[in-house]
């Protein structure tokens, strides 16, 4: 058959939406794949649609499935490799600086129960303005951004809720306590930073505004 | 027809023997053609195999995302007949792996030969 049209494209979109393909980078691939075997079918689009579905629904589903579990594993590299960037360095010196002095100025039990406060604020807030943004840009969203904050929201509860009263239990230094508290909000700031650095490198490479 | 999603185990048996050259079959392709789209290489592969080897989406695109992932291949978008289309191309990394499995799978296949199909050795007879 010819060459698709625009919105015989947008069907394709749609349809391949519709069977659960939802990242945007996997279905811009997944669309051109589709369209293009379906421009080699002989019968009219409509049904050479549902036919191409329909036979290859299976294989579909399985390389969508096989890409999450791989953008979940390149979000977590991605971000652990800015973690042993010097970035990350200046982050972490930067916010141990603020939180030495808030500890020099209000003591130990008054800093702890700060950074405390702040995460568990921070952590709920940042997990509601991903899903606001994922619910505005649902048919949007890019495959390994979206996989960062859920895989590593994860990683921040484990680390600082249960972590945190072996740490304050523990016969070491108030400096060392704080700097746990720092590595964890720079770890924190610098999955924000892996976010937009990955949400603008997806735009720029699929022209989406 | 071999394939790599099988319905039946005869063909398991087969694809199978497939499947753990489908990077070296991918980037052997990618070093002759340049660059590609993934229902082009699908389609080469068929073409080239007269039609027995059918390499699905299933095992296709996760082997070019973890090739892509390694650092083997490159990716250009580009919008093509009201679409954007992904080419991957080999990176200079990706080229010199190239020729590393190409050696290690006609390595791999001599030896099969030789196994399979053994050629008397002269030393042995009488």
């Amino acid at each position: 058959m010819d060459q698709l049209t625009h919105e015989q494209i947008i069907a394709v979109d749609k349809a391949l939406w519709d069977i659960g393909i939802k990242f945007l980078d996997i279905r811009i691939e997944m669309t051109d794949h589709a369209a293009t075997a379906i421009e080699s079918m002989e019968e009219g689009f409509e049904m050479n649609l549902k036919k191409y579905i329909f036979e290859n629904k299976k294989e579909l589903k399985k390389n969508y499935s096989q890409f999450r579990v791989n953008a979940s594993i390149k979000a977590v590299k991605l971000l652990f490799s800015n973690i042993i960037s010097l970035r990350f360095l200046d982050i972490l010196i930067s916010v141990y600086a603020v939180v030495f002095a808030e500890y020099k100025y209000e003591g130990f039990e008054e800093t702890s129960s700060r950074v405390f406060i702040l995460l568990i604020i921070l952590l709920p807030l940042t997990g509601m303005y991903v899903s606001c943004i994922n619910f505005i840009k649902s048919t949007k969203l890019f495959s390994t951004a979206e996989r960062l904050f859920p895989t590593i929201s994860g990683v921040i509860y484990l680390m600082f809720v249960p972590l945190k009263r072996i740490i304050e239990e523990m016969e070491i230094s108030d400096s060392l306590k704080l700097f746990y508290y720092a590595f964890i909000i720079s770890f924190f700031i610098a999955t924000g930073i892996t976010y937009r650095f990955l949400t603008k490198f997806y735009k720029s490479r699929y022209q989406v505004i | 027809m071999y394939t790599f999603v099988t319905p039946n185990k005869q063909q398991m048996k087969n694809s199978q023997l497939y499947k753990g050259s489908l990077n070296t079959i991918i980037m052997k392709l990618l070093e002759e053609n340049g660059r590609m789209y993934g229902y082009e290489i699908t389609q080469k592969v068929k073409l080239i195999t007269a039609g027995e080897l059918n390499i699905t989406e299933g095992a296709l695109y996760p082997a070019l995302h973890k090739l892509e992932a390694d650092g083997f291949l490159d990716v250009e978008v580009e919008k093509v007949d009201n679409r954007l289309r992904k080419y991957y191309k080999l990176t200079e990394s990706g080229t010199k792996e190239t020729v590393n499995r190409l050696a290690e799978l006609e390595e791999f296949i001599r030896n099969m030969q030789n196994l399979v199909n053994p050629t008397p050795n002269p030393d042995l007879q009488f």
